[in-house]
């Protein structure tokens, strides 16, 4: 017990405790955290946000990320779509800032016009003024590295690749440009820390929303979409359409370079490993297939109901390490919110989930 | 020899082949800048620190094989130098 003077952290602290703070704390804080850790365990790879979550209605257990709790209605659009010339050094050359003209580079202007589509999704359909939810540049950098074949999100900023020309084509492409912004938005609404199940849901929400914008832009239901992400970036010698189905995970692609993709869709394929962070790209398979059952037993347009259970419960979650289980119990809590009990939103919600393995 | 291999990345498989380098072979001043920047001291000094919020980064698994022994470094790219990166691909393009 601590019997000090001294700030309470230098006491005995849990390691959850501290786990917490060296991912939401301020750089003091977290430093000093991580030292503490260093002493009495193996750290591991983690992901979250600095931003702490703010407490609402008084109650112990009532918190909301900072952006959900005060929505701002003012657009802070700002893009900055910056040229990589193949070299790594970000963000590169500033080509296109916000309120210019088309370049003539394909890339850069569809990146340009990408992030505007994305911005505006998360303005138009939650009320959040960009990433962070208060006005945050885009920034993005195109021709990222040499034949570089990934596109990624490093906690500031987007970078595409322009792929080798033969496994990827591009990398420029609304569902991977969605993707990349949302993993943004994971990390000012909590975080989630990029390992295991709280790094799949980390991939899932990113590919959810992915999905939602370019539903969103081509203006297409539940029922027509095709639940695919990144259709269209392979290449062509690829056998594959996509790198993820949502609709049928592992459907994706199937090739002798590649593999064949290997998304569960139910819990009982769950796949331990230590690769991939723990396999968050591919048991994200899980949630992704829940989220498209519950647009299909709601229909109409993902982002109206769906999309808004998911949104909030992401904005509410407080958990970095959150499991599949605790995030099923947090949308539950969403539907409940929103639509009320008995209402055929939370019934949609829990079937889903309950198709997948996961009982809630 | 070096040997340099992905895993991560949007994709969550590593699709770059798996390069091996025999130092000794590149021309100049590509072995000097590999001996520089790929060498087990350079690497190890490189702290594989979690970049709040990063995801989809790739993550370069080097071997360097030398005097009969050999050691592996696991790091993300959100840890490397941008001209290490440059390196590395100028080294995959080969």
């Amino acid at each position: 017990m601590c019997e000090c003077h001294r700030d309470p952290i230098h006491c005995i602290v849990p390691p959850h405790m501290l786990r917490v703070l060296e991912l939401r704390g301020d750089p003091q804080r977290t430093e000093m955290a991580r030292e503490l850790l260093a002493q009495s365990c193996k750290m591991r790879d983690e992901r979250a946000t600095a931003t702490p979550m703010l407490r609402t209605r008084g109650s112990a257990s009532d918190f909301a990320a900072p952006a959900f709790a005060e929505r701002s209605p003012a657009r802070h659009l700002d893009r900055a779509i910056h040229d990589g010339g193949r070299k790594a050094a970000l963000p590169g050359k500033l080509v296109r800032a916000e309120g210019a003209q088309p370049t003539g580079d394909a890339d850069v202007d569809a990146a340009y016009d990408g992030a505007g589509a994305v911005y505006d999704f998360y303005f138009d359909t939650f009320g959040r003024d960009s990433i962070d939810g208060h006005g945050m540049p885009l920034v993005a950098t195109v021709h990222h590295r040499r034949r570089y074949n990934n596109a990624f999100w490093n906690g500031t900023q987007m970078a595409y690749g322009d792929g080798d020309g033969k496994i990827f084509q591009t990398f420029i492409e609304t569902s991977v440009i969605g993707h990349e912004m949302s993993h943004g938005v994971v990390q000012f609404s909590g975080g989630l820390t990029y390992q295991g199940q709280s790094g799949a849901l980390n991939e899932s929400f990113a590919d959810v929303f992915g999905s939602m914008i370019r539903q969103f832009r081509e203006n297409t239901d539940v029922y027509e979409s095709d639940w695919l992400i990144g259709k269209g970036i392979l290449g062509p010698e690829i056998s594959g359409q996509a790198l993820r189905s949502m609709k049928l995970p592992g459907t994706a692609y199937s090739d002798a370079l590649l593999g064949q993709d290997p998304q569960p869709y139910h819990m009982d394929l769950y796949v331990n490993t230590t690769e991939d962070n723990g396999g968050v790209h591919i048991n994200s398979g899980i949630p992704n297939h829940a989220f498209f059952l519950c647009c299909m037993l709601m229909g109409g347009k993902a982002w109206e109901t769906p999309g808004q259970v998911w949104y909030r419960a992401m904005q509410q979650l407080n958990n970095p390490f959150a499991s599949f289980n605790d995030w099923a119990v947090g949308t539950v809590q969403a539907a409940l919110a929103l639509y009320g009990v008995g209402s055929r939103e939370v019934t949609a919600v829990r079937r889903a989930w309950k198709l997948v393995g996961i009982s809630v | 020899m070096i040997s340099i291999s992905t895993s991560g990345g949007i994709g969550g498989f590593g699709v770059a082949k798996t390069v091996e380098v025999s130092v000794e072979t590149l021309p100049e001043p590509l072995r000097e800048e590999t001996c520089a920047r790929l060498d087990a001291a350079t690497l190890g000094r490189i702290k594989a620190v979690p970049v709040r919020g990063a995801a989809d980064f790739v993550v370069y698994h080097i071997v360097i094989a030398e005097g009969g022994a050999s050691r592996r470094f696991d790091l993300p790219e959100t840890a490397l130098p941008a001209a290490t990166l440059d390196l590395i691909d100028e080294l995959l393009a080969r």
